[in-house]
């Protein structure tokens, strides 16, 4: 148990605020979520309500009642969720790809984009692109894990509530 | 697959082996065969999962290797003595990527200071550490997740088939009700 005085000074130093400060600053982090667009609920998001939508009337059977139909669509926008994140990783490697390819294109000689500043010009096969390309990502990706924990901690949520399962 | 697909496009990024990842979901298909829309969800999440694992374990060997010339000019830096030309350090780097001769050289001439063919290799290793750690840590993961949802496709089956047995054998256990009775024959023969 800590002390109230601690408790106090954390309190103090948690209000203390660590953000942005400038109005540049500010601009930038507002606009932070919106590369993804994982800050939003996917039912906001109308290209994934659709896919929600389609995946519906594959598994909600015709005739279901409305409760139990809407049961199995909560099921689905929570697993389409997690699918949502996947997809933004996999567009985030696809530019950086796309992007990295196309920097070793340039009159015929392969160059390598300095990663790190330690890689140097040599003929890249895909698989050493991908690799080049997995440092300049991991830093995102290691920041898109708490929108997958997020989702995933969703779904289990509702597959306990409505099926009984540990998922 | 025409329902696993439902669940999103697959995770294929330019360049990678479209026929290797069909290989892997056709194969768990076949495998799992699954039946309803939780088995599917289960089985289409461990593929890719799976797929994700594998990519990371790629480009952890792949960013070895590309790290090697760097590695191997930190290595023969530190072990060249100043007054030797740069150029000939240049030409000794170049050397060993392009030919085993010139390899073989230059692993002889810096024996005697513990160096091998395999010196550049633990340099880039060391140089990378940090990432490698990393891309271990999402495969690792990546791999335990997918193991989760299969087993969760078979507790599942096992839970419902456990289920049935039970029904099954409540019903077997009910008493059957009494025959009624019925006009008893009064030939001489049934008596």
């Amino acid at each position: 148990m800590i002390s109230q005085a601690k408790k106090e000074a954390n309190q103090r130093n948690a209000k203390a605020s660590t953000g942005p400060r400038t109005r540049s600053g500010k601009a930038t982090s507002s606009r932070n979520s919106r590369r993804h667009g994982l800050a939003t609920t996917i039912s906001k998001d109308p290209i994934w309500s659709y896919e929600v939508h389609k995946l519906a009337k594959v598994f909600v059977p015709e005739g279901e009642n409305d409760a139990r139909g809407n049961e199995i669509r909560t099921l689905l926008t929570a697993m389409m969720d997690v699918m949502r994140v996947q997809a933004a990783r996999n567009e985030l490697w696809t530019i950086t790809l796309m992007r990295q390819s196309l920097a070793t294109q340039d009159d015929g000689i392969v160059r390598a984009r300095e990663a790190g500043g330690l890689l140097r010009a040599h003929r890249l096969t895909s698989d050493e692109l991908e690799g080049i390309v997995a440092l300049e990502v991991l830093p995102q990706i290691v920041r898109l894990e708490r929108y997958q924990r997020r989702a995933e901690a969703h779904l289990r949520r509702m597959l306990n509530k409505l099926v009984g399962v540990n998922g | 697959m025409a329902i696993l697909a439902r669940f999103g496009k697959w995770p294929l990024l330019p360049g990678e082996d479209r026929k290797a990842y069909e290989a892997l979901r056709d194969g768990a298909i076949a495998q799992f065969q699954p039946r309803d829309m939780l088995e599917h969800w289960d089985l289409r999440r461990a593929i890719d999962l799976i797929w994700e694992a594998m990519r990371y374990q790629r480009c952890a060997g792949c960013l070895i290797a590309v790290t090697m010339k760097e590695a191997l000019r930190r290595v023969l830096d530190a072990l060249t003595p100043a007054t030797q030309a740069k150029s000939s350090l240049d030409e000794a780097i170049e050397g060993w990527f392009l030919d085993t001769t010139k390899r073989i050289k230059v692993t002889q001439d810096y024996q005697r200071y513990g160096f091998d063919e395999d010196t550049p290799m633990a340099m880039s290793m060391a140089m990378r550490s940090a990432e490698l750690a990393r891309f271990s840590e999402i495969q690792r993961r990546n791999e335990i997740q997918a193991a989760a949802h299969l087993r969760e496709i078979l507790h599942r089956r096992e839970a419902a088939a456990t289920l049935r047995l039970a029904n099954g054998a409540a019903e077997v256990k009910q008493p059957e009700p009494p025959k009624a009775v019925t006009a008893v024959s009064t030939s001489p023969a049934s008596l």
